[in-house]
C-alpha cells in the first residue's frame, strides 16, 4: 500500500522538475568603459526634473563640473540684472557669457538621497590674479594624501590652489598660471607614478608632467587615432577628462574621455559628442570608434570609476534656467544596463 | 511613416554545441571513477564510454539514474549565471548468443529535465563560457552493437544522436511604425522541428588476463551550421511580398535581407586510451588519456550579411537617411587540441554472496583548448581539475524476487576552474581585461538491475 502513495509522489516531483525556465544571464559582464552610457533617471539620482540625468538643481549658468570625495566642483555665474541683447550669430547651444556675471568656482555636496546627485554650494575660488582675467572656471580637484589640489582655468591658462582636503579652504599656489594658454585641466597619476595633466590648448589635447603636482612641464599634444565611425566630420577634440584604470589584467591604463567637435550632424550647428580613448603609456591613445553617449551636444566629460566595471560620467547638456541658456550638469552611467538602487523618495 | 505589406521569412537552424557527457560524464560509477573506465566498463554507460563494453558482462542490465550539476562561474567576480544541468540518465545492455558467438545491443539516454534542447545566440563580442554555457543543454541518445569474437577481445560500435531545433517562421502583414500597437496587422506561421544529428562511436576492449584490461574508443566529430535568413519585401520592389514605407502620401519601396550563419554545434573527434589493473581482487586502478581535437573547432562567431534598399523619390532626398550597414565575417576560434588524463580507483570494502560495497575516487584534468581572449571576442574557458568520489552498494541475495542483483551507485564531483587572466591587446577594448574562474558541483544517483 505504501508504494501506491510513494509512486504518485515521486511522479509529481519528477514532473515538476521538468518545468523549464528561460535560463540565466550574467549578473554583470566585464566592461571597458566604452559605453554606451545612459543618463541616470530621476529615481536613481533622486532629483525629479525635466532633464534626464540632471545631477544638480541650479538656475545659474554652469559648464564643467568635476566630482571628488563627495563634493562637486563647478564654475557658475548669475545672469546680469540688465543683460545685453542676444546677438544674431550666437550659437544656440553655447552660453552667452556676456549676459552673466564673471564665473566663480563653487563646491556642492553630495545629496543624501539617490546616487550621483549634488546640492549647490558656496563659492571656493574667486578671480583675483591678473592672469585670470576676472573669472575662474574649469575646476578639477585631486586629493593626494593630506592635500587637495584645485586645478582651474582663467583666461591666461591653468592655475592651482590647495587645501588640506576637498572640503577645506583653498589658497592659490603662486601668482602665475602653471600652464599658460590652456584650459580644461584633468590630472591623474600617470603610468609612471608621476602626475600627468591632460588639457586643451590650440584646438588639441596636450599633456604635461609633474613630480609634485605643482610644477608641470608641457610635453606636447597626445597622439590620438582618428578612426571613428560617428556621424559628421570632426573639426577638433577638446575638454579631456582622464581616469587611471588598474585592470584585472594587472596593468595600468589611462582612459581619456573627450569632446569631438563635429560638423554635419545638425545643420548649421557644431555638435559636441563624447568619445573615449585608451592608452598604456599615457601619450599614444587608441580611440574607441563609437561615441560613448548618443547625445549630440554633450560637453565637459568628467569620469569617476565606481568599480572596475561601472563608470559614472558627468557632463553638461543644454538647459534653460531662465531666459538664457544656462546648461545643466548631468550624470550618466556605463554600461548603460547598470542601474543604481533607487532612493526611497526622489525630491526636486 | 507606415510600413506597407511587410513579409518576413525567417529560417533558423539553430543547434547548440556538444554533449553533456563530455563535460560531466555518464552514470554514477563511471563519474566517481573520473571517467577512467574505457578499459573495462560493462554497465549501461558503456554506450558512451566504450561500446565494446556492452557485451562484456553477457547479462541483461538496465539502469536509470538522476544527474545534476550547478555552476559557479565568474568573470571579474560577477556571476555568469551559467545554468544548472540536471536530468535523467538511463540505458540497457541486451546480450545474445549465436552458438558460442556472443553479441549485445546497447542503448543509452541522457534527458535534461529542464529543456530538451536550447538555442542561445549571443552578440558577437559578449563574453560567454564557451564550453559550459549552452553546451550541455541537449538530449543524447546512443545505440550500439558489440561482439566478443574471442574471450579476450570485444568490439563495439554504433551511432550517437543529439537533438537540435530547426525553426521556420513566416510573418506577413502591415506594420504602422508610428503606432505599431494599433495600426499593425500581422499573420505568422511557425514550423519548429526537433531534429537529430548522428555521429559514429566505436571501441575495443582487450583483456589479456583476468586482472588487466585495455580499451580504446573513438567518438566522431560533428559540426552544424546555424543559419538565420530574413527577408522583408521583394528585391525588385514588386510582387505579393513587396514592402515599403508610406511617408505622407508617398510610397517608398524598400527591401531588407539578412543572412546570419555560424557554427552552432561542434563536438571534436575524440580518442581515449585506457588501462585497468587489479593487483588484488579488492582493488581496481585505472588510468586513461583522452585526446580531443579541438584545433578543428569552427568558431561560433560567424557570417552576417545585410542588404537594405530604399529607393527614395527626388522630393524625399535628404530627408531620410539610410544608415550604412556593415557585414561581418567569420572569426577563427583558434582553439588547440586537448589531452585529458584520468585516474580512477575502486576499493571493494566488503563482498560476500549477498552484498558488495565499493568505494571510489577519481580525478581528471582538462587543459583549456581556448586561447587567451586578447582580441575583441570572448570565448571564455579555463583549465579544469575535477575530483570525484562515490560509493556503490550491490544487493545480490534477492532471489526469488529478482533473479540477479540490484546495484545503487552514488557520486559527487567537484570541478575547480583556476583563475585565468585575459589581457586585451587594445587599451580601449569594450570588454576590457578580466579574470575568469569557477567551480562546478555535481552529483547523482544511479540504480542498475542485472538479470542473470
Amino acid at each position: 500500500m505504501r508504494w501506491r502513495r510513494v509512486v504518485p509522489l515521486l511522479s509529481l516531483i519528477a514532473a515538476c522538475s521538468t518545468i523549464g525556465d528561460p535560463g540565466g544571464m550574467p549578473d554583470g559582464l566585464p566592461h571597458g568603459g566604452t559605453g554606451a552610457f545612459r543618463l541616470l533617471d530621476a529615481e536613481e539620482i533622486g532629483i525629479v526634473g525635466s532633464l534626464p540625468g540632471r545631477a544638480m538643481v541650479l538656475r545659474d549658468a554652469v559648464e564643467r563640473a568635476t566630482p571628488v570625495d563627495g563634493y562637486l566642483f563647478y564654475a557658475t555665474a548669475r545672469v546680469l540684472d540688465e543683460p545685453p541683447p542676444l546677438p544674431d550669430d550666437q550659437p544656440p547651444n553655447d552660453i552667452f557669457w556676456a549676459a552673466f556675471e564673471p564665473r566663480r568656482i563653487h563646491r556642492g555636496e553630495a545629496r543624501e538621497e539617490g546616487f550621483g546627485g549634488f546640492a549647490s554650494g558656496p563659492e571656493v575660488l574667486v578671480a583675483s590674479d591678473a592672469w585670470e582675467g576676472g573669472e575662474v572656471f574649469d575646476p578639477f580637484v585631486v586629493v593626494d594624501g593630506g592635500t587637495a589640489r584645485l586645478y582651474y582655468a582663467g583666461l591666461g591658462g591653468i592655475g592651482l590652489a590647495e587645501a588640506p582636503d576637498a572640503g577645506g579652504t583653498f589658497t592659490r599656489v603662486g601668482a602665475a598660471p602653471i600652464v599658460a594658454d590652456a584650459r580644461h585641466p584633468s590630472v591623474v597619476r600617470g603610468v609612471d607614478g608621476a602626475w600627468w595633466m591632460y588639457y586643451e590648448a590650440a584646438g588639441a589635447i596636450h599633456f604635461a608632467r609633474s613630480d609634485d603636482g605643482r610644477a608641470f612641464t608641457p610635453m606636447g599634444p597626445i597622439t590620438l587615432s582618428d578612426d571613428d565611425t560617428g556621424e559628421g566630420t570632426e573639426l577638433r577634440v577638446a575638454s579631456p577628462g582622464a581616469v587611471r584604470v588598474e585592470t584585472r589584467g594587472d596593468r595600468t591604463l589611462i582612459r581619456l574621455y573627450f569632446e569631438s567637435v563635429r560638423e554635419g550632424i545638425t545643420e548649421g550647428e557644431l555638435s559636441h559628442v563624447f568619445y573615449v580613448a585608451g592608452s598604456e603609456d599615457g601619450v599614444t591613445f587608441e580611440r574607441y570608434p563609437i561615441p560613448v553617449m548618443e547625445q549630440s551636444d554633450v560637453r565637459f566629460p568628467a569620469p569617476v570609476l565606481v568599480d572596475d566595471r561601472v563608470t559614472l560620467l558627468y557632463g553638461n547638456l543644454p538647459f534653460f534656467g531662465g531666459a538664457y541658456l544656462t546648461r545643466a550638469v548631468v550624470a550618466a552611467v556605463g554600461p548603460g544596463g547598470y542601474r543604481f538602487a533607487a532612493p526611497s523618495t526622489p525630491s526636486p | 511613416m507606415r510600413a506597407f505589406a511587410v513579409a518576413v521569412v525567417l529560417l533558423a537552424a539553430a543547434p547548440a554545441a556538444a554533449q553533456p557527457m563530455d563535460t560531466y560524464g555518464m552514470g554514477s560509477r563511471s563519474i566517481a571513477l573520473g571517467g577512467a573506465v574505457t578499459a573495462d566498463v560493462e554497465d549501461f554507460t558503456a554506450n558512451y564510454y566504450n561500446p565494446a563494453g556492452v557485451v562484456r558482462d553477457g547479462q541483461l542490465r538496465f539502469g536509470v539514474g538522476w544527474f545534476g550539476a550547478v555552476h559557479d562561474m565568474t568573470l571579474n567576480d560577477e556571476s555568469s549565471n551559467v545554468d544548472p544541468v540536471h536530468g535523467i540518465v538511463a540505458g540497457l545492455n541486451v546480450p545474445g548468443n549465436i552458438g558460442d558467438f556472443r553479441f549485445a545491443f546497447g542503448l543509452a539516454l541522457h534527458l535534461n529535465d529542464q529543456r530538451v534542447s536550447r538555442t542561445r545566440v549571443l552578440p558577437r563580442m559578449r563574453p560567454r563560457w564557451e564550453l559550459y554555457d549552452n553546451r550541455p543543454q541537449r538530449t543524447y541518445l546512443a545505440t550500439h552493437v558489440a561482439i566478443e569474437p574471442w574471450p579476450w577481445l570485444r568490439i563495439g560500435g554504433g551511432v550517437g544522436f543529439l537533438s537540435y531545433s530547426e525553426v521556420d517562421l513566416s510573418i506577413r502583414g502591415e506594420i504602422d511604425i508610428g503606432a505599431p500597437e494599433r495600426g499593425s496587422a500581422l499573420d505568422h506561421d511557425v514550423l519548429a522541428n526537433l531534429v537529430t544529428i548522428r555521429f559514429p562511436q566505436v571501441g575495443i576492449q582487450v583483456q589479456p588476463t583476468e586482472w588487466l584490461d585495455f580499451g580504446v574508443v573513438y567518438r566522431g566529430e560533428y559540426a552544424l551550421t546555424s543559419e538565420l535568413y530574413a527577408q522583408v519585401g521583394e528585391p525588385d520592389g514588386t510582387g505579393p511580398n513587396a514592402a515599403g514605407l508610406l511617408v505622407g502620401d508617398t510610397y517608398v519601396p524598400a527591401y531588407l535581407q539578412l543572412l546570419s550563419a555560424s557554427t552552432g554545434a561542434y563536438v571534436p573527434h575524440q580518442i581515449s586510451f585506457g588501462a585497468s589493473v587489479r593487483p588484488i581482487p579488492q582493488l581496481r586502478i585505472a588510468v586513461e588519456v583522452t585526446w580531443l581535437m579541438w584545433s578543428l573547432y569552427q568558431s561560433p562567431i560567424g557570417l552576417t550579411e545585410l542588404e537594405l534598399r530604399v529607393t527614395l523619390p527626388p522630393e524625399l532626398a535628404g530627408t531620410i537617411v539610410i544608415p550604412p550597414l556593415a557585414n561581418t565575417l567569420p572569426v577563427a576560434a583558434g582553439f588547440s587540441d586537448r589531452v585529458v588524463p584520468r585516474l580512477g580507483v575502486e576499493w571493494t570494502a566488503h563482498e560476500d554472496t549477498d552484498l558488495r560495497f565499493d568505494l571510489r575516487v577519481g580525478y581528471f584534468y582538462e587543459n583549456s583548448p581556448a586561447p587567451e581572449q586578447s582580441g575583441a571576442y570572448n570565448l571564455v574557458d579555463t583549465d579544469r581539475h575535477a575530483w570525484s568520489a562515490g560509493a556503490g552498494l550491490e544487493l545480490r541475495g534477492l532471489r526469488p524476487l529478482l533473479p540477479g542483483s540490484l546495484r545503487f551507485d552514488l557520486h559527487l564531483q567537484y570541478g575547480f576552474l583556476p583563475a585565468r587572466r585575459m589581457v586585451k591587446l587594445s587599451p580601449i577594448d569594450p570588454t576590457g581585461d578580466y579574470v575568469a574562474s569557477g567551480h562546478i558541483f555535481a552529483g547523482g544517483l544511479t540504480m542498475e538491475v542485472r538479470f542473470e
